[in-house]
């Protein structure tokens, strides 16, 4: 049986997050090591973040603050990369592929906006000057190659470079590093970096123990409405956004914020070994998390109804109906393309500029829209095709040297 | 002997004279090799020599100016007796994807320049988003920090 990819307001998708527990971790290691302070002990070997350290990660409000605007941020470095793959796929070739990497791309700008919702919901009104907006758009856009933002370190084979996010041409290489953006994290394996999150899912794993922790702070100083004192004029909701991927959830409470969070995650990893232990199996009406998405494109297959995933590290090979990638029809942009690289071209620098315009355009509208205007979100829509047709003329401008150019998702001022 | 690669970049060049946007421009439609394509696989072999061999005069001319081009073209590319009305026929192709009439590709009706010229999009394609119209077109909107 094959099964249908796109599942769209599917409520078993949520299914695929573990829920939060308080009982003792099975890896108590560095628990024992922070409880006893006090007392002399050789450090273990490796100082893992286990699930602990991720549990008490963040210590109070300002930090869960700064840490839901670095998942803005997050979110948002994600997408070009993303852009570049699906806008460098060559009109009628790959379909298959540029399809599922359009549904992730769009799911991506879900998730900024489920972000700011969460972020909008724990704050308080009182502290917004008039005006000010959720976050600094010329300061949140990424210089590409990067590395993660928010301390998220994927593991990489050994001998290899730190993981970095590139703009790429639709590729295998490209491909590769987004199955690495959004591998699920193991939850029992051990960290080599002490103080970093090994995944997307772990470091959200760790706001939503702050969010829980802080709440319930809150609730215990007598606050009714625990951390959730946000203007609900803030909120995005389902009317402020049409098209696919996912739902909008709106943000009051902290059951709203689990729930925002669990469609952030399950999107991007889905799943986090709990897999085999739930009984859930590929087709069973899942939508597909990214991680997997991914994988199909770099197999050529589709997973089928029979297909699990069993063992953690994720090894699950798609084993479903065969489509047609193809790696060639592709146009071969410029790696990590820069303004700066055009410069001995004004007319192209001005393009560039131009696509940068637009990007940053878009980037303010849906900062005024998470800002207290959500019906500027539509408005945005218009712009985003604009960005496409912008980008594709760029692709279609050869450098001279095999290469063509391609959006550089820069800051630019706007005129 | 003239060779085609450089045919093609006096194709460019003039093609940019001809509509008023850049090379750049021109090559971003994508439409580059398809449109030299579709003029040589149209026109007699004799009016390409000659016109590519008069484009090449003009745009190597010693002490030429944009307007010292512009005017030549005139004088010497756009009536049509010239080239069979080659130079006209150039100017229609870049900016409707038509070929005296017919459509080249469905790319070439995509990558029309009117669509650009008139700040809209070619009906079917490139659309511009549900409830654009009730706002003036982005092209034409000053962008807004």
């Amino acid at each position: 049986m094959e099964n249908k990819l796109f599942q769209e307001n599917n409520p078993k998708r949520q299914k695929l997050i573990r829920p939060l527990e308080e009982t003792p971790e099975p890896a108590p290691a560095p628990k024992a090591f922070v409880e006893t302070a006090g007392r002399v002990t050789a450090a273990p070997e490796v100082l893992k973040m286990s699930m602990v350290d991720v549990k008490n990660y963040i210590k109070d409000l300002p930090q869960l603050r700064a840490c839901l605007l670095t998942a803005l941020q997050l979110e948002l470095s994600t997408i070009p990369p993303y852009l570049c793959a699906l806008y460098t796929i060559k009109d009628g070739s790959s379909q298959q592929a540029a399809a599922l990497v359009r549904s992730v791309a769009v799911e991506e700008m879900l998730h900024m906006v489920l972000v700011a919702n969460i972020l909008n919901a724990i704050t308080d009104p009182k502290t917004i000057k008039e005006g000010e907006l959720l976050f600094d758009v010329k300061n949140i856009i990424p210089n590409y190659p990067t590395p993660l933002p928010g301390n998220i370190v994927p593991k990489m084979p050994p001998g290899k470079p730190a993981f970095t996010v590139n703009l790429r041409k639709f590729s295998r290489e490209a491909i590769d590093g987004f199955c690495t953006i959004e591998r699920p994290s193991d939850p029992d394996e051990s960290l080599t970096n002490p103080t970093a999150f090994d995944g997307i899912g772990q470091f959200y794993q760790a706001i939503r123990w702050g969010l829980k922790h802080m709440n319930e702070k809150a609730i215990r100083e007598g606050n009714k409405n625990g951390i959730f004192t946000g203007d609900p004029k803030r909120q995005v909701t389902p009317e402020h956004y049409y098209g696919s991927g996912g739902k909008i959830l709106k943000v009051e409470n902290y059951e709203d914020a689990e729930s925002a969070i669990e469609e952030i995650v399950g999107q991007g990893e889905g799943i986090d070994g709990t897999i085999a232990a739930n009984e859930v199996m590929f087709g069973e009406g899942i939508e597909y998390a990214h991680y997997f998405k991914f994988q199909e494109i770099a197999c050529g297959r589709m997973y089928s109804a029979n297909d699990t995933n069993f063992q953690m590290p994720v090894k699950s090979i798609p084993t479903g109906k065969h489509f047609d990638v193809s790696w060639s029809s592709v146009f071969n942009m410029k790696e990590n393309p820069k303004m700066k690289d055009y410069e001995n071209n004004p007319p192209l620098l001005e393009k560039a500029k131009g696509f940068n315009r637009t990007y940053v355009q878009l980037l303010n509208n849906i900062n005024r829209a998470v800002s207290g205007n959500p019906e500027l979100l539509i408005e945005g829509i218009t712009v985003m095709y604009d960005l496409k047709y912008k980008a594709l003329e760029l692709l279609n401008i050869p450098l001279g040297n095999g290469e063509c150019a391609g959006p550089t998702f820069e800051y630019v001022d706007l005129l | 002997m003239i060779n085609a690669s450089s045919n093609v970049k006096l194709f460019l060049e003039i093609s940019a004279f001809l509509t008023g946007f850049s090379e750049t421009e021109l090559k971003a439609t994508g439409m580059l090799e398809t449109y030299y394509n579709t003029i040589l696989a149209n026109t007699d072999g004799n009016d390409i020599d000659y016109f590519f061999q008069n484009v090449s005069d003009i745009l190597s001319a010693p002490e030429r100016t944009d307007a010292t081009i512009e005017q030549a073209i005139a004088m010497q590319l756009i009536p049509d007796s010239c080239y069979s009305g080659l130079a006209k026929n150039i100017i229609a192709l870049w900016y409707t994807g038509n070929w005296v009439g017919t459509v080249v590709s469905a790319a070439s009706y995509i990558q029309g320049l009117m669509w650009e010229a008139g700040h809209t999009h070619p009906p079917g394609a490139k659309q511009p988003g549900y409830g654009s119209w009730a706002n003036p077109p982005l092209s034409i909107v000053k962008q807004q920090n």
